[in-house]
This record gives C-alpha cells, structure tokens and sequence, in this order.
C-alpha cells in the first residue's frame, strides 16, 4: 500500500506539471495588436494593409450590372443573371450593397488601427516627415473610403442634414452600435483628413500614381465638391490638375485603325493607358489607380464579366449592352477599349467587355483607374452647366472628343441649346468616357434629373426581365443599408423605401 | 455475435483426470445448440473439482462423476447448463442460442457493466452486423441501426464522409458529430475511411448524460464507442477469410432528361439553339436574348440528326470493387492475439474516382500468471489511395463532371472529343472535327466534352496514412483496487496530389499571353498527431453480499499537434512531365515574372486538453443503481478566465422485475433508468480540434498587401469572453424482456438543451467584418426512441427475428440573441420556437394562367407576381433534419440459408432540388439540356400547367421561393443479403470449419417524392452532387 502511494503521487504529480502544457497554447505566429506597429517600417507594412483593402472592384461590378452597361452574355449559363441585379432586384439582402459597406469600413478600420497604433512609435526627428506621410496617405484613405460610403448610401449628397454613414475616425470595439452621422458630420471628417493629407504627403505626384499624392487629394476634392453640387469648388480643384499637361494629359487614339483594330490597338496611347502599358506623361491621363498585380492565372475582374479572358472566345458571361455600344463610334479609339478588339473579328456579335482585359500578360487583371484627368474635364463642364455656359460644357466634352476620335466625322458636339441638352451631354460623354469604371450609378443618381435620362436598355435586352427603365425618383437609387448591419446595429437607419 | 464466437474459437482446456471412487460413474452425452447441431469443442466440467472433459466432433462426451454432483456444460457465446447427476448415465444437454450472454455486456465510457445493472442510455451495433458490407466506411453501416442516430452521406465518393447527428443537431457553429473513440483513442475526426470495418467487433453509441458526462467538454453530442476484435485466452489458432466482388451502379432518377431530338425541337421553338447553321444575315445580334444567330432547324434536319448521347452513360460506369479480410486469432496461457489484413478496392460509379485501401492490426492480450497484472495493445496501420473528382456540388462547368451527366446536350458526341488542344481551338474559334455541326463556339455547350478531357487529364488524389495505436494496462494493487493507465495516439499523414496537366483543354483556356508552357501541379502534406493519456484508480467492492460500490479517479491528458505543407508549380513541359513527379517543372525566368513562380504554403498547430474526473457507481442487490460522475475540464481554446469547465451527471435504475410483486409475470427483465447531467462542447468551429485555436484574441498577421508587398492586417478580432457550450440532458428510459426474452426492446425519452451556443454573431460592418464567434442562444433537441426485437419464429429448423427502430426529435430555438429573436440567413431562417436551419421563403403559388409567369403569395396570402424578396418570405416549419427517422428488417434462417433485410426511413425532411431547377430553368435553353416538363410548359393553349411560361419574365424570383423545396423523406431498402452456411457435417473432413457463401445488395429499393439520384443528403440543397450507389456483391467467407 505504500508503495503503491508513492506510484500513485508519482503518476498524479507528473500529470498535473505537464497540464499547463496542454491548455495554455500559444499558437505559431500570433501577432499582438500591440506588438504590430513598433517602428515606421512596420507602419508602411500597415499602410500597404490599408491600400490593400481598398477595392473598386465590387462597385464597377455592381454598377455595371445594374445601370446599362451590360447585356447577358453568349456564354451566360445562369451566372449573376439570378442575383437580379438585370432586373432591378435591390434590397437589404443584396450582395452588392453588403460588399461596398464592408469593405469601405475595412479600409477606414485598417487605417484607423494604424493611426492608433503609430501612437506607440517612437520616432526620431528626421524620421517625423516619412511618419507624417504614411499617416496622411492612411487619412486619405479614410476620406476617399467614406465619400465612396457617402456616394452609394447617401440619399442625397448634396443636403448635409441627410442621413451619411457612419463615420468613424477610430478603433470600434464589437459591440458598438451607431447611428448614422449626417452627411455634414462625414464631410466634417473627411475634410479634416484630406486637409492633414494635403499639408503632410511629402509627394505631389507618385510617378507611377499608384499612392496618395497631393494631387490625388486635390481629385478627390474635385469630384466630392462636384457630387455635393459645390461647383465653384470642383472647377478650382479639377483646373488645378488640368493645368498640368505635362503630368495629367488626355491620351490619344494614336494610330488607331478603326479598319484593323485588333492589329492597331497596341499603339494607341489610350488603349495602352487600360492595358498598363507605359505611355507618355503627357498621355498619362491617369491621376490615381489601384495597383494590381498577381502571381496567379487569374485577376481581379475573373468570373466577373467573362470567366476565362476578354476575348470573344473567353466565355463572356456578361457583354457591353446594345445601348451603350450604338454610342461608341467606328472612329472612336473608346470603341475598343470598352469593347475587347476580338470582338471586332466576329463583325461585334459578341462584345466582352474590354476595359479589364489583363496586364503583365495575365488575363483579367488591371490597376483600378480611380481618378482620370478627363473626369476632371467632365467635372469643369458640369460646372459650366450648372451656370449656363453651354458653349463652354461642348468645349469641354470636345476637348476630351478631340483625344478620342481618329476624324473629325462626328466628333465634335453642338453647343448645346438649353440645360437639359448639356447637362445630357454631359451625361452621355461620361457613359461612354467612363464606362466600367463605376461612374453610371451615382451619374444618372446625380444628373439624370436634369438631363432626363436614364437608365437606356434595348427592348431585346431587357424585356425578359422586365426592366428596360427604373423611374429616377426610385428609391433604388440609393443603396440600402445592408441585412448585415441591420441585424447587428439597431441604432442605424434604413434608406426610405426598403422596407428594413 | 453468437454465432461469429460460435465458430470462430474452439477453446481448449486442459484436463486432469482424477482417481475414481467408488461411487462415481461415467456419464455420457451429446451437446448441441438450439437446432440441435451438435456442438464440438464444448465444456464439461464437473462442479467443484479439477475434472473436465471437451465434446468430440459429434458433441458427444464422456466424464465421470459421482450421483448429486453438478455438471457444467459452457460453450462460447451460449448460455452455461448446470445438470445434477441422477440415475442416469446419459445426460445430454442443448445450450440456449442465448444472445444475453454477450449482449449483457454493455459497453460504457471507461468501463463496462451488464444489461442489468446499466444506468445509461446506449445501442450497441455488433460485427455480426458491420462484417461484410461493401461501404468503405463503417459509420454508413450504421445507418438505421440505432434509434436517434442520423447518419447522411449525400456523396457517391467511395470513401465519402458521412454526417452523424446524435438525437438532433446540437450547435449551430460548433462540432455537431459525436465523439469517436476506437479502443479508448479519442479521434480528431470522423474520418473512418481508412479503417477497416471487418476488424470491428462492437460499435456502441452512448446517448445519455449518465453515459457521456464523464466525456464532459468532448461529450455534448454523444460518444460513439469502437471496440475491435481481441484474442481469447487458451484458444487454438482460428483463421478466417472472407472475399466480397461487388459491382457498383447508379440509382435512377425522375429528372426526364431530353435527347436530342427533343431538345432541338426544344430550342427550335425557344428560338435559340446551339446547333444549326450560321446565319451571316442576322449581323450584330447573337448572344442570350436575341432570336439567335443560327437558322432554325427544320423538322426533317431535326429527324436525321445521328446523335443521341445519355451523358449519364458517359461519365458514369458500373464501378467493380472487391474486399479480402483475412484475419488470424489464436490464444495462449497469458497471450492472446488477434491480427488481421485487408484489402479493399472499390471504383466508384463516376469514372476516374476510387479508393484503394490496404489494412493491418493487430491486437494484444496479456496477463500475469495471478492475473493481477493485464495489458492489452492495439496496432492499426492503413494505407489508403483515392481518386476524387473535383469541384463536387459546383457549377464548374469544365471540372465538375456531374454537372456534364446531369446537364450535358445530348446532340453533343463523346467522339468528337480528340484532345485538350483541339477542343480549345474549336471552343475558341469554331474549328471543330470533320463532318461535325457548328456548335459551341464560345458557349458552354461544349462542357461535356471540356469534362470529359477533365477525367482524362486531370488528377485528384490523396494518398493516407492513418495509423492508431494503444497501450493499456491495469495492475489490481489489492483484490479492491486497480490502477490503470491507457496511452493512445493517432497518427495521420495524408499527401494530396492536383494536377492540372499541361495538355489539357483548362490548361489551354486559362493560358495567359506570352505564356509558354501552362498547367499546374499541386502537392500537398498534412500530418496529424494526437496523443491521449488516461490514468485511473479503480475500487470494487461488495459489502454484505448485496451493496456494491464502484468508484474511479481519473485524469486525462489529451496533445494532439498538426503540421502542414503544400507547394504548387505553375507551368509544366509536356513531354516530361508526370501527375506526381517534378519532372518537367519549368524554372522561373525574370523575363516572364508572372509566369512559372511556385506557391508554397506552411502551417502549423497545437492543441491540448486536460481533465480530472471521478464516477461512483452504487448497486443495491442487483435491484437499484445509483450513480454519478463529474469532470473539471480544461480547453486550450478559451481566455485564462473562461478556461475550465465543470460537468456533472447522476443516474439511477430500478431493477422492477426483481421487485416480488413482479413474480411470475411475463416480463424476464424490467428497468427504470433516469440520468440528468451536463456536456461540453469545446469545438467551437467545426469538429477540427485545430480550428479557431485562438479566437479570444485579436490578431494581426503579415498579410500579402497592396502590389503583392507584405502588410500588416488585423486578422481576427477576440472575444475573450468565449466559453464552453453547455448541454444539459435529462433522459427516461425503459429496458425490458418478455416472453422468455423473445420480444426485448428499449424506449427513452429525453430533453437535451444546448446553452451558449457558438453562433456567428453579427456586429457591425466598421469592424471591417459582420460577424464574431460568441456564445448567445440556446437550441433545445427533445424526444423519444424505440428498439424493438422480437424472435418470431423459434424453431430447429427457421428462425425468424424481427427488428425495428425508431426515433421522433423536436428540434427548436429557445433562445435567440437577436432583438426579434429571429436570424435571417436568406433563405433560412433560425428563430425562437423554429428549428435550426428552418427554410425561410416565398411561397410559390403556381404559373399564372394569363401569362405563364410564376405566381407567389405575399406575407399577407394575396398572389402577385412580383413578391418583395424580402418581406414576403414566411417560416415554413420546414428543415433539412429529419424529426423522424429509423430502421427495420428481418432475420430469417432456414437450414442453412439466411436471409436479412434493413430498411431505413426517415420523414419530415425538405431541402432544395437545384437539379431539377437546372433542367427546368429555360434561361439557358440553348447551353445545357432540359427535362421534358417543359414541353408542358405554358402556352396560350396550354394555361393550366405547373410548368411557366419558356419566356416569363420573373424567373428571377423563384430562387427566394419554395418553389424547389421538395421533400426528401424516403423509405429505403437499405441493405439485404441472402447466404448460405454450408452443413458442419459435411465439412468434417475438409480443412474447414466454415464456409458460408452470400449475395448482397445496398440501396436497392427507395420509396421517395425526391426526383433525383438520391434522397439522402447532409444538406440543405443539393445540385451537381455526386449520388450514391446501389451496390450488388457477392461474398465467401471461409474458417479453417
């Protein structure tokens, strides 16, 4: 019996020191919040997290489906027809609405996190101007994160009592549960980002325009200012970046073939300027995209519009709609860039879209072109309008026409005769300039009114769902706040018209 | 169970012959069974002394004995005879068929007991009932065997996993499937295809608190129990052998797929067909929507077109499997082993997919000569390779090869396939074989051959290890008191192999410009190591002959550690290379950066439990029990605070047959049982034990960040609040015998509620996510089960044994975090009162008779064509876990010939037929083939129909409706096979001691509304899922 206690001490004692062992665990390479950010290297790690979440991509696509932009494709065997975005299917359930909310306030969470967290470095003096960039970059962030909230959730941008979004300038903890700001709360926070952009960005123009430079501040407040309908503003900030040709030129059409596309394509600056070919700083046209690049077979935009490439072979779920097509003319170098060239070899029957077509010889995968110079042209001739200058919106609309066209065969516009007209031209050039760039949502949301027009379907693309128009006072113009946080947060507020 | 102990061993004893005394005399006899064979091999002992004898090849034997004393005649398996010598020098004796004697024996968590004297909740499925049955896995044996277990396995892959749900599902995020535990192994998971199901001698599922308390945080859904097959003591070498041939086929289904000749004159009349020629003159139309870019065809073109594929025909094959056990026992004085091969080869009915397994154990028994000191060892080895088809239950339309058997066009040839590079060409330009019509340039109409280039080219396979072994010893210190120690481990090593190759038609497609050499290889390798060990201390003692006490300390620890790599390499030479080897591999050239980089991943984990735990088991004469158990648990998983977990049961019996009152009635056997305990459920994402290691934390990680540079990202937000999930169950059951022990059965009744649910919790989208892993709700399972034998016939010759079991389970939502008390998960729905996974829905009304559009009703009931997604959905009380569910069949023995039959059911079950809304979806008419209901399909001369118009405009909407949710309740002819056990007197003079030759069937009948492949499932809805079989073998077991 005593030795037997002493085997069974002896047995108890050697498993209870090995219990900790098994129960206090520590995973392999679990990273502490507090342990992420102690040295400015690793707050540009940070920052790279934070441009990293920032997508286009869920908006062009909603956009692009919802609007006019798409027709079902030859090779469509039922993807994204079902979603209902074709027949004006919107409601608190829809995928769309939940994507673009979540991953604007991941943006605006990773750079919050990093802005808490550079609070902890400890830096020396020559290191304060690098620490204050990558701050600035990640506040810019933030701000263009919540316009892009403000543009799809916003009833209407220009009233700063509407109802915003929620903005958030720090780190939540899980169980929050906020109201919606009011558009001028957001615009309040915003502002006091892009100022503190504006005065720390050591660059005024990232050569390769993939990062926040002053001048993608000053975009950024051109196309805020003109969405809130302060136009004297847009015109200041858009004449700033137009008055840098050398940085922010159109590009042309180059020696675009109309008769031979498909061999010409490659010289054309404008074509090239999608493809993310190098072009001349003077063609740049591009202010600000989303750099992607990718070791795998397949990009960004994969499954999206087509499921393999954007040839008419790359089976195109979805191609470039009848309507938007008419618009694009044989000498319009646009015509095969919205359009993929192979198109032209089957007289157009099939039209994948072609502004995604790959970079890097990889299929499907391009930078995100967020801010082009022609926007801003575009901008200026809103204002214009909104003033009465008609002459003055067909210039501007000629001038980008001018870069576009191989001839002078209906190239250039009328001035137009009243209002309507203008603001209808305007809206049209922006259809076809900024095609599949996730403009047409908040453009006919925006201008529709005073140019009426809007939503431009061919009766054989859309009567099976019997959607060829959606009334513009429609309440599905504004995005509804998604199921997903209403479930969480019943403090937010619904848009009108959705019923939750 | 009687029967394979019945002649599997032939125990030997030793015998001493004594000096006689004058008033002893020689007693002679016959022993024979139930049928009256005679019985070799049997004891005769004479009572209280050294003297016995064993019975000769004829059952006869000779012994002697004086007049008074008692002779015990005892055989394996049957019941022990007592007679007292008489008069008489002939006492021959039949020995019950009595299944008591081993079916007393009920398993529990770390010990055993007997029928009489349980507490627990349990069903034991023995090997009689598990040998021989072509599945891979055991756990689809199981199916229907044991009242309230629901076992779904909705894959035809051989090898494929099943889902088993204990008495109703009990936790929404967390591990639902009960706890496995082989020769006391606690396993990771369910993954059994490498076990080999003929070295199982018992499989019981513990169902109680009583029974699974003491499991305490692994034992919330049940533990199910694997005991495999040992050795006797002083038994002479047994070998056996039993080969099965089974040939695979597919179940049929009621989808009415066209021909060809029928879906043309389909298209033709939608306007839109893939075949036909070219019309230049139709200029910027094609595509979807448009009338179509082809001529139509007329009806003589239609009536000569030569051909009509059955895509079924094409992708699947009657799969031909065969299984050899051969497996050795033998025993000595202190040593007793068991060992056992196998092979097992199965093919599945998809082409291209199987499973090849080899198996090896062996088992150990020792003891010391005083018996004081025992030991038993387990060795598993098993070596499995399998072939998989990819993309199962996806709309892969180039790699999901059921979706080509089920929507493939039937005027596409398998003959115009030549190879991965022509049909590229002809998908992309139109250039297509000789003679061939102009289909399928740049549409998916083309898909069936794109996936039957797939099984040509492409490779899925997994090559495992699985190897289990365990150490158990006990040394009794005193005749009270025994110290034990198990040691397990479980060890897998699986090496996965997916291969894209570089001429395959995928290959082609997904080539990038500039890209020379395409295809991919990935290799992958995971491992697995767990180790349990458990030490206890044992008293058992009697006091005053009628108080007995059983009581037990023990502790457990519990290691178990992962390791993962896996590499991928993109672009491949043709030439060179083959699936599984590096030759071939094209180097990366910074010229094409993009191209001919390899992937390479790694991980790691670790993951450990400790627990401390006693249980006192108190019986009064065999007439009431008493019992209890409680555990202090440990997880890795959880916060320092929220860490450990105390779980609890009592159980009780009264033994109302040995109540005096109950002298003479009919009942042999009678017992009240009743337990309430609580369980714990640490797997808190899945049944991994490795998954969410560490939720209660916020994590950053090095994430690959903006232009593929490194970041840092937050991961994961904690909640250090997370805790065990609580499962509280009380149960009531009856265990009763009654006339003569021919009709026995058990009834249970029970209540078990699941608190702190782990559920997806929603918070909102500024976190950067929806959702966080927390504990809120509760899920309450109640309900009752029976199983019921009943010998119907008894006699020499035919025996006929019937069985039935059956279970009712109410499965609801008492508790909802949310503030309506309502989760809305699109088109289900969890709310209070509901059950988990109810369908949440439009109801569809029908086609509109105006316009053949779809018709639905609004929450209000009104009809409209146009329902709001949203708001008019409605609970539909429907749920894809069925309420109830069973099984029964027969037994029948006739001279030799035996003939068994199960049946298994299950009813109040629903979920969506994707299929069937793929072959009536008119969308894609043009593309993919269609069931002839269309052709019922609305007109203005056909308006009362219940198939819409080809051209409504609201198809949208019927994804939101029930319009697909079909009910999936279904009776099945599970499994029956007809045998034959060749004559033991004619075998005398054959090396054999047993030879039995039957014919087998699985899945042969099913009664069921589903129209598809198979009505089973483990899921919610089901499209392009791989069905399961019917399975048809013959088998030959023979003993030497």
């Amino acid at each position: 019996m005593k030795n037997f206690r002493i085997l069974l001490f002896v047995v108890a004692a050697s498993l209870f020191a090995a219990c900790d062992d098994a129960i206090d665990i520590k995973q392999p390479s679990e990273l502490l919040p507090e342990d992420t950010f102690e040295t400015i290297a690793d707050l540009q790690l940070g920052l790279n997290g934070v441009y990293g979440a920032v997508g286009g991509e869920s908006a062009i696509l909603f956009t692009s489906i919802f609007t006019d932009e798409v027709r079902v494709g030859v090779a469509n065997g039922g993807q994204g027809v079902g979603d209902g975005g074709l027949s004006f299917l919107l409601n608190s359930n829809s995928g769309s609405a939940e994507s673009i909310w979540v991953n604007n306030y991941t943006v605006i969470n990773f750079a919050n996190r990093l802005i808490l967290g550079s609070q902890n470095v400890e830096i020396t003096e020559e290191e304060q101007g690098v620490f204050n960039d990558v701050i600035a970059q990640a506040r810019a962030l933030r701000a263009y994160a919540h316009i892009q909230l403000l543009t799809y959730f916003s009833t209407d941008m220009k009233d700063d009592n509407a109802p915003g979004v929620i903005a958030v300038d720090f780190v939540p903890t899980t169980d929050q549960k906020l109201p919606r700001n009011t558009n001028g709360e957001v615009y309040t926070l915003i502002n006091s980002d892009l100022d503190f952009a504006d005065a720390n960005l050591i660059s005024q123009s990232n050569p390769a325009r993939t990062y926040i430079s002053k001048d993608v501040i000053t975009a950024i407040r051109a196309r805020l200012a003109a969405y809130r309908g302060q136009y004297t503003e847009a015109e200041g900030y858009a004449d700033l970046l137009i008055a840098k040709p050398t940085a922010y030129g159109l590009a042309t059409f180059g020696t675009y073939n109309p008769a031979n596309p498909v061999n010409t394509a490659a010289n054309s600056n404008y074509y090239r300027v999608f493809r993310d070919l190098s072009v001349p700083a003077a063609q740049g046209e591009v202010i600000f995209k989303l750099d992607r690049v990718s070791s795998g077979s397949t990009g960004n935009f994969y499954q999206a519009w087509s499921s393999v490439n954007s040839s008419t072979s790359g089976g195109a779920f979805f191609e470039v709609s009848t309507a938007l097509f008419n618009r694009l003319a044989e000498n319009d170098v646009r015509r095969i860039v919205v359009v993929d060239p192979s198109s032209y070899l089957t007289g157009f029957t099939v039209r994948p879209v072609g502004k995604y077509a790959g970079s890097d010889n990889i299929n499907l995968l391009n930078d995100v072109k967020v801010f082009r110079i022609s926007e801003m042209y575009l901008i200026k001739a809103e204002a214009m309008a909104s003033r009465g200058d008609f002459a003055g919106v067909a210039a501007q609309i000629n001038r980008i026409r001018l870069a576009r066209f191989t001839n002078a065969s209906g190239r250039d516009i009328a001035t137009p005769a009243s209002a309507q007209e203008a603001w209808a031209a305007i809206l049209n050039e922006r259809r076809v300039e900024l095609a599949f760039e996730g403009h047409r949502y908040i453009d006919i949301k925006r201008l529709g009114a005073f140019a009426n027009a809007g939503i431009d379907r061919v009766n054989s693309e859309c009567q099976q769902f019997d959607a060829c128009s959606l009334n513009l006072t429609d309440h599905r113009w504004t995005l509804p706040v998604p199921r997903a946080e209403l479930s969480a947060n019943p403090n937010i507020q619904q848009n009108p018209g959705y019923n939750n | 169970m009687k029967s394979k102990f019945t002649w599997i061993f032939t125990l030997l004893l030793a015998f001493f012959i004594q000096f006689s005394f004058a008033q002893e005399k020689t007693i002679t006899g016959v022993v024979s069974d139930a049928t009256g064979m005679p019985i070799p091999g049997a004891n005769v002992t004479v009572e209280g002394s050294q003297q016995g004898v064993q019975t000769d090849f004829d059952g006869k034997y000779s012994i002697t004995a004086s007049v008074g004393q008692k002779l015990v005649f005892t055989y394996v398996g049957m019941a022990t005879q007592t007679k007292t010598v008489g008069a008489s020098s002939v006492v021959s004796v039949q020995l019950a068929d009595d299944a008591k004697v081993l079916d007393d024996v009920i398993v529990e968590a770390y010990r055993t007991t007997t029928r009489a004297t349980s507490n627990i909740a349990v069903t034991t499925v023995t090997s009689k009932t598990i040998e021989g049955r072509p599945n891979a896995n055991f756990i689809q044996t199981l199916q229907g065997q044991v009242p309230g277990l629901n076992i779904s396995t909705g894959s035809g892959q051989p090898g494929a996993n099943s889902t088993v749900i204990l008495r109703g599902i009990g936790s929404i995020n967390g591990n639902v499937e009960p706890l496995y535990v082989i020769d006391g192994v606690p396993l990771n998971s369910d993954n059994f295809r490498s076990i080999n199901p003929n070295d199982i001698e018992s499989v019981s599922v513990l169902k109680d608190a009583g029974a699974t308390s003491i499991y305490g945080n692994r034992g919330s859904n049940g533990v199910i129990i694997v005991k495999t097959k040992r050795g006797s003591f002083n038994s002479s070498l047994n070998i056996k052998y039993t080969g099965t041939t089974s040939f695979t086929a597919m179940q049929n289904n009621d989808y009415n797929k066209m021909n060809s000749r029928e879906l043309l004159t389909l298209e033709r009349t939608y306007g839109q067909s893939a075949v036909g020629r070219r019309n230049p003159g139709l200029g910027n139309t094609g595509g979807f929507s448009e009338a179509g870019n082809k001529v139509p065809m007329t009806d003589a073109e239609i009536a000569a077109y030569g051909v009509n594929t059955d895509w079924y025909k094409e992708l699947f094959r009657t799969g031909l499997a065969q299984n050899h056990v051969l497996s050795l026992s033998s025993g000595g004085e202190n040593l007793s082993s068991f060992t056992s091969f196998g092979y097992y080869d199965m093919e599945g009915v998809l082409r291209g997919s199987d499973l090849k397994r080899f198996n090896f154990r062996n088992n150990l028994s020792g003891k010391s000569n005083d018996s004081r000191f025992t030991y038993n060892t387990a060795v598993t080895i098993n070596y499995s390779v399998r072939n998989e088809a990819a993309n199962l239950g996806t709309g892969a339309v180039n790699i999901n090869p059921i979706l080509g058997a089920n929507n493939g066009a039937p005027y596409i040839s398998p003959s115009w396939y030549t190879n991965g590079q022509d049909l590229f060409n002809w998908y992309r330009t139109g250039a297509r074989p000789e003679g061939v019509p102009d289909i399928g340039r740049n549409t998916l109409a083309l898909s069936p051959l794109m996936l039957l280039d797939r099984m040509k080219t492409g490779t899925l396979r997994t090559n495992e290890i699985k190897m289990i072994g365990n150490v158990q010893a006990g040394y009794k210190l005193t005749d009270d008191l025994t110290l034990a120690t198990s040691i397990g481990a479980d060890f897998t090593e699986a090496n996965g192999l997916n291969v894209e190759a570089p001429q395959s038609f995928n290959a082609f497609l997904f080539q990038n410009p500039g890209e020379t050499f395409i295809g991919f290889q990935n290799e992958s390798f995971a491992r697995e190591f767990s180790f349990t060990m458990n030490n206890s201390l044992n008293y058992r003692k009697t006091f005053a002959e009628k108080h007995s006490l059983d009581a037990s300390i023990f502790t457990e620890y519990y290691k178990a550690h992962q390791k993962s790599f896996s590499a991928t390499q993109n672009g491949l030479d043709t030439k060179v290379f083959e699936p599984g080897n590096g030759a071939g591999y094209i180097p990366f050239n910074p010229n094409t950066p993009n191209f001919y980089v390899p992937n390479v991943g790694s991980g790691k984990a670790t993951a450990g439990l400790f627990s401390y735990f006693g249980s006192v088991d108190y019986d009064y004469d065999q007439r009431f029990g008493l019992a209890a158990t409680v555990r202090r648990d440990a997880s890795y998983r959880f916060s320092d605070t929220n860490k450990w977990g105390t779980f609890w049961s009592v159980s009780g019996r009264w033994n109302i047959d040995k109540e005096s009152f109950m002298q003479g009635s009919a009942f042999n056997m009678l017992k009240l049982r009743a337990s309430y305990g609580t369980t714990g459920n640490q797997n808190i994402a899945g049944q991994s034990i490795f998954a969410a290691p560490n939720s209660s934390r916020t994590l950053f990680d090095q994430t690959t960040g903006y232009s593929q540079l490194p970041a840092y990202t937050v991961v994961q937000l904690g909640n250090a609040d997370l805790k065990w999930e609580t499962t509280e169950q009380a149960n009531v059951g009856l265990d009763f015998e009654v006339f003569s022990g021919r009709l026995r059965g058990n009834l249970d009744g029970y209540i078990r509620t699941t608190k702190d649910l782990y559920q997806s919790t929603p918070i909102s989208g500024i976190n950067g996510t929806y959702s966080i892993l927390s504990n809120n709700g509760s899920l309450r399972n109640s309900g009752v089960e029976a199983l019921l034998n009943y010998e119907l016939i008894k006699s020499k010759d035919f025996f006929l044994n019937l069985t039935f079991n059956g279970s009712y389970n109410k499965n609801e939502f008492i508790d909802i975090p949310s503030e309506e008390g309502f989760i809305d998960n699109g088109l289900q729905a969890n709310v209070v009162g509901g059950a988990f996974g109810q369908f949440y829905t439009i109801k569809y009304a029908g086609v509109n008779p105006t316009n053949g559009n779809l018709l639905f009703y609004t929450a209000d009931g009104q009809l409209t064509e146009n329902p709001n997604p949203e708001t008019d959905r409605r609970l539909t009380g429907k749920a894809p876990i069925p309420t109830f569910q069973g099984g029964f069949g027969f037994e029948a023995n006739y001279k030799g010939f035996y003939l068994t039959t199960q049946f298994s059911y299950v009813a109040d079950i629903y979920r969506f037929d994707y299929d069937l809304e793929g072959l009536q979806d008119p969308t894609d008419i043009g593309i993919f083939n269609k069931s002839t209901d269309l052709f019922n399909a609305w007109r203005p001369d056909n308006r009362v129909t219940d198939i819409p118009s080809l051209y409504l405009t609201n198809k949208a909407l019927d994804s939101s409706s029930d319009r697909y949710l079909k009910d999936a309740s279904y009776v099945r002819l599970r499994y029956a096979t007809l045998g034959y056990d060749f004559n033991k007197q004619l075998l005398e003079k054959t090396p054999f001691t047993n030879i039995r030759a039957f014919v087998q069937g699985e899945n042969l009948l099913t009664w069921s509304k589903w129209r598809g492949w198979d009505a089973e499932s483990n899921r919610g809805g089901d499209q392009y899922q791989y069905p399961t079989p019917r399975i048809f073998s013959v088998g030959l077991e023979l003993q030497f």
